[in-house]
């Protein structure tokens, strides 16, 4: 039984609207689910499990038909849907009057439902996410204890975690799930991929990053579970997004220039791919003149956000032998001789004002 | 400005006493008690005159130096100021100072000697003599005294002009700078925000609004349901129609319509039969019928025995009635006899022939049952022998349409209730198709309002990060704010800042005298003096001793500097300053004294000392001075 795992697909999701590239990143969501679903073409998967924030919104009827569209093309694959928390069920939610194809079963109801695909001689335990607050815990141990009674199938686990994070939880839940008859386990509501029992419970991660929040690799997972044994002998990680949100931080000294700074950045994305989006936070001092401006870099790549949090390097002792007798000095031996911690308020507005009574100096002579 | 000649006439323990100093470096030396003090304070007293004033113990300056030998109390001292030798003479006998001017050169008496001596001094308080030109002992803590009359000076001074400037244009480019900032913020942004997050809020509240709930499974799955049991009945209608429609038929084929013409039927039917048996019996008797010829065989005979009577009567004259028979024994008037025998006949004839027409009658009677029966039989036992066993078989098949209309009648109730909840089904199809629509007219709402929601949702997570940009940027705003705010209180306190005077100076010097180990100070305005470090500012206490004094010394010619204001050079008077200093301190001092200025016009400088050290130091280290003993 060879099984697609895949999360928080965020249908509808526009986490760069106010960027050129915003666009594009919009139609990513939906884009990146359609390879999903040739990827299930291709692979001959059996079951396509999603667990959990297929739409990062309540979806409307037009988006609902629109995925159901896509399903509908691998009616070789049984495609279980759980709700998740940005997608949770509510009593006005258009899915629960919605005709899914008949490859598709979507988990409507306030409890868990046991779904049986006889045809795959296994049994998916699913749960939506509702408006009721719900014991995570106390659910999964049910469904564990309903699948105990039939170990001869293969047995699956679905369900989006929105307690992710809680950690005593997180433990408790990775027991239950070991001790359970559970072949695999497969949730939602973790940005990354991750394997909390291996080869046995997981969670898919994001399909596509939504941003900074959300670096690294988005995909899928893949398994093959064995009838005989339920158990799984291959299991991987399949990248499917294209884009990634980077982080990259550079420190820079006093000797590196503005341009040789710009060289620096754009020789980083140009390794790690144009269209990926870029944070970028520049550390370490810098040389006054040296000017943190990322303009023309911006217009070739997707620099999302630019942190400068250099200082510039004045050799305050050397400006005051400059400038014993002017404002200058004055400010200089104010700040010199003020020993205590400056917040970062204050040192910004000491860099400005050095920069401002320099700069104006400078221009004057 | 020089010292030239001092000329004692009376003062402590001088008495007509001359002395002449030297341009540059003086040392007078003199031991203890020799009056080094006497002839500071002497010069003091010619510049400035001698106070009056008494101390705690009753004491004044005046009084401490009383010519020991009295005589005359005072004498003069020649300057050269403005290019000029100027001759100043008291007398402190005199109740004021008794002050002349005089130009040495020439002879020319100055008017005004007061006033013109102020002018000359250039502004040179006696304060700002005692605190500047004039140095103690070398120690700290006389030091302190200097903050008060520095301050004094600076608040005269003018000259932090640049300083404004560099003022004004630092705020400039801080204001641009926050323009530009500014105009990289969207102000609306939160606003705009606020006003999404306030239209998301009622459309949620809208949105849970029970009647949003999304009830169209339930209604469809139950118009499913009907739609079925619709179908269900609609046949089960159909069946029992055409059941029903054979029935009738059958019914009416037979000529049946409900249970009272089976009824109906059926007492026909047994009155055929009765009838029937009544009159085929009664004809089945013979002896009746032979009865009734009897009797009218016995009424012919009797009417011709009437007649032959009648004849007879009618023949006897004696009257109709007289006439008698007798017949036998016996004698019968023929008259009444015939007429008995008329009356007999005819009741005979008639009872006769009564009789024949009943049998008669019943004959018809018989036959016309018969007719019947035959018919009744025939239509429905297909036998026409008329019998009890046919009336029974016939009975029987009545049975059999009872049935049948006691089934038609319970079918046409079936038949009844079905169509009644054919009518209700249709109903509630019906009120459940127009639920349908509501739901659907509502679902079609709720889906607008997510929509709106769903693109509302996205613009506020737009509008929040435009919101964390412009914060960051308000982040900058407020430090340029800050700047500016510093730099403001800076300026407000640069106008009375001693160090902006002095450091410069200052600065140049202490890079001489420490020969580069340090190239800048600052004095603060409380008179802290810093040293410019790579890292920081270090306060002068945590330096050597000789270095301390190094600086200030420095310092001290560039106060007096700043009250010559580049203007004409006040001598520099040492008064056993360096009487604590170890050897070294003293060879420092005094390089740093005969290196300070000795690149341009040297400073007239008067070093009052008990020791020979001085001479010695100056000697080994090559430097010209002047000595005087006293």
């Amino acid at each position: 039984m060879r099984f697609i795992h895949v999360s928080d697909i965020n249908i509808g999701a526009n986490p760069d609207s106010d960027k050129s590239w915003g666009k594009e990143r919009a139609g990513d969501f939906k884009d990146t689910l359609k390879k999903v679903v040739d990827k299930a073409k291709e692979i001959d998967c059996d079951l396509l499990l999603i667990s959990g924030n297929l739409f990062c919104h309540q979806p409307v009827t037009r988006e609902l038909s629109e995925v159901n569209l896509l399903f509908s093309s691998i009616p070789a694959t049984r495609v279980v849907i759980v709700a998740g928390s940005s997608d949770r069920l509510r009593k006005n939610s258009s899915v629960l009057s919605f005709k899914w194809s008949s490859n598709v079963s979507c988990v409507l109801g306030e409890n868990f439902e046991k779904i049986k695909l006889p045809a795959l001689h296994t049994t998916v335990y699913a749960a939506s996410q509702t408006e009721e607050k719900r014991d995570i815990k106390a659910l999964i141990r049910e469904m564990s204890e309903e699948a105990g009674k039939e170990p001869e199938y293969i047995n699956i686990l679905l369900m989006y975690n929105e307690a992710y994070g809680d950690e005593d939880a997180e433990v408790e839940i990775r027991d239950i799930i070991a001790g359970s008859s559970f072949s695999y386990a497969a949730l939602g509501g973790r940005h990354e991929h991750y394997e909390l029992i291996r080869e046995r419970c997981a969670y898919a991660g994001y399909l596509s990053p939504v941003g900074m929040s959300t670096p690294g690799e988005h995909g899928i997972l893949v398994g093959d579970i064995s009838l005989a044994s339920k158990r799984m002998p291959g299991f991987d990680f399949i990248k499917m997004a294209d884009i990634a949100y980077i982080p990259i931080r550079i420190e820079i000294n006093a000797a590196v220039s503005s341009d040789e700074l710009k060289r620096t950045v754009a020789g980083e994305i140009e390794k790690r791919g144009e269209k990926n989006i870029y944070k970028l936070k520049i550390t370490g001092k810098r040389n006054p003149d040296t000017v943190i401006d990322f303009k023309d870099l911006k217009k070739r790549y997707r620099i999302e956000e630019t942190v400068d949090e250099t200082e510039p390097e004045y050799d305050f002792s050397k400006l005051f032998a400059e400038h014993p007798d002017d404002i200058i000095g004055y400010y200089i031996s104010s700040v010199m001789k003020d020993n205590e911690d400056r917040g970062s308020l204050e040192k910004r507005a000491m860099y400005y004002a050095v920069d401002a009574l320099l700069s104006t100096e400078r221009k004057r002579s | 400005m020089r010292l030239e000649v001092l000329q004692i006439e009376g003062f402590g323990k001088f008495h007509n006493r001359r002395m002449e100093f030297g341009s540059g470096l003086n040392i007078v030396y003199g031991k203890n008690e020799a009056g080094k003090s006497t002839m500071h304070t002497f010069i003091k007293a010619m510049l400035f005159g001698l106070s009056r004033k008494r101390n705690k113990r009753g004491e004044s300056e005046y009084d401490r130096y009383e010519p020991w030998k009295g005589g005359s109390y005072g004498g003069s001292m020649e300057l050269s100021v403005a290019g000029r030798r100027l001759r100043i003479e008291r007398d402190f006998r005199k109740d004021a100072d008794d002050l002349r001017l005089t130009w040495a050169d020439t002879e020319e008496v100055v008017e005004a000697p007061e006033e013109t001596l102020k002018k000359l001094m250039g502004g040179l308080t006696e304060n700002a003599y005692k605190n500047t030109i004039s140095i103690g002992q070398l120690e700290a803590q006389t030091e302190k005294g200097m903050a008060g009359e520095f301050r004094q000076i600076v608040s005269n001074l003018t000259g932090t002009g640049s300083s404004e400037l560099s003022y004004d244009r630092a705020i400039e480019y801080l204001e641009n700078k926050k323009k530009e900032l500014s105009e990289r913020t969207d102000e609306n942004a939160v606003i705009n925000y606020t006003r999404r997050m306030g239209r998301i809020r009622n459309l949620e509240r809208e949105l849970s609004d029970p009647k949003y709930e999304n009830r169209l499974p339930v209604y469809t799955d139950l118009r499913d349901k009907m739609r079925e049991r619709l179908e269900d009945i609609s046949e089960e209608k159909e069946k029992l129609l055409l059941k029903l429609e054979k029935a009738e038929g059958t019914l009416s084929e037979n000529g049946f319509s409900d249970m009272a013409s089976v009824d109906a039927y059926e007492k026909m039917s047994d009155e055929a039969f009765a009838e029937y048996e009544k009159n085929s019996k009664a004809l089945k008797n013979k002896a009746k019928a032979v009865f009734a010829v009897a009797l009218c065989v016995l009424g012919v005979l009797s009417l011709a025995a009437a007649g032959y009577l009648f004849i007879k009567a009618l023949s006897f004259p004696d009257g109709f009635f007289a006439c008698s028979i007798i017949i036998g024994e016996r004698i019968f008037p023929a008259g009444i006899n015939g007429i008995i025998f008329i009356i007999a006949a005819l009741i005979l004839i008639v009872c006769g022939v009564l009789m024949l027409f009943r049998r008669r009658s019943r004959r018809l009677k018989l036959r016309k049952a018969e007719e019947k029966l035959k018919e009744i039989f025939g239509a429905h036992i297909g036998n026409a022998e008329i019998s009890s066993a046919s009336l029974g078989a016939l009975k029987e098949r009545l049975a059999e349409f009872r049935k049948l209309i006691d089934a038609v009648s319970r079918s046409s109730k079936e038949l009844s209730d079905i169509n009644e909840e054919l009518i209700k089904l249709h109903e509630n199809r019906d009120s459940c198709t127009e639920i349908i629509g509501n739901e659907e007219k509502l679902r079609a709402e709720v889906e607008d309002k997510l929509t709106e929601l769903n693109s509302l949702k996205s613009e506020a997570e737009e509008l929040k990060r435009i919101i964390a940009a412009n914060n960051s940027i308000k982040e900058d705003i407020d430090a340029l704010d800050l700047a500016k705010e510093k730099l403001s209180e800076l300026s407000g306190k640069i106008r009375g800042s001693i160090g902006i005077h002095l450091n410069k100076e200052a600065s140049r010097l202490i890079k001489d005298v420490t020969g580069g180990a340090y190239d800048s100070m600052d004095v603060s305005d409380d008179m802290e003096i810093f040293l410019n470090t790579e890292n920081r500012m270090v306060p002068i206490e945590s330096l050597s001793a000789g270095t301390m004094d190094q600086i200030y010394l420095a310092l001290r010619i560039s106060a007096v500097k700043l009250i010559e204001r580049g203007a004409e050079k006040y001598p520099l008077i040492f008064d056993d300053s360096f009487a604590l200093y170890d050897d070294d301190r003293l060879k420092m001092a005094l390089n740093s004294l005969a290196k300070a200025e000795a690149d341009r016009e040297p400073r007239q400088m008067i070093i009052f000392s008990c020791h020979h050290r001085e001479e010695s130091f100056l000697d080994q280290a090559g430097i010209k001075y002047n000595l005087i003993r006293i």
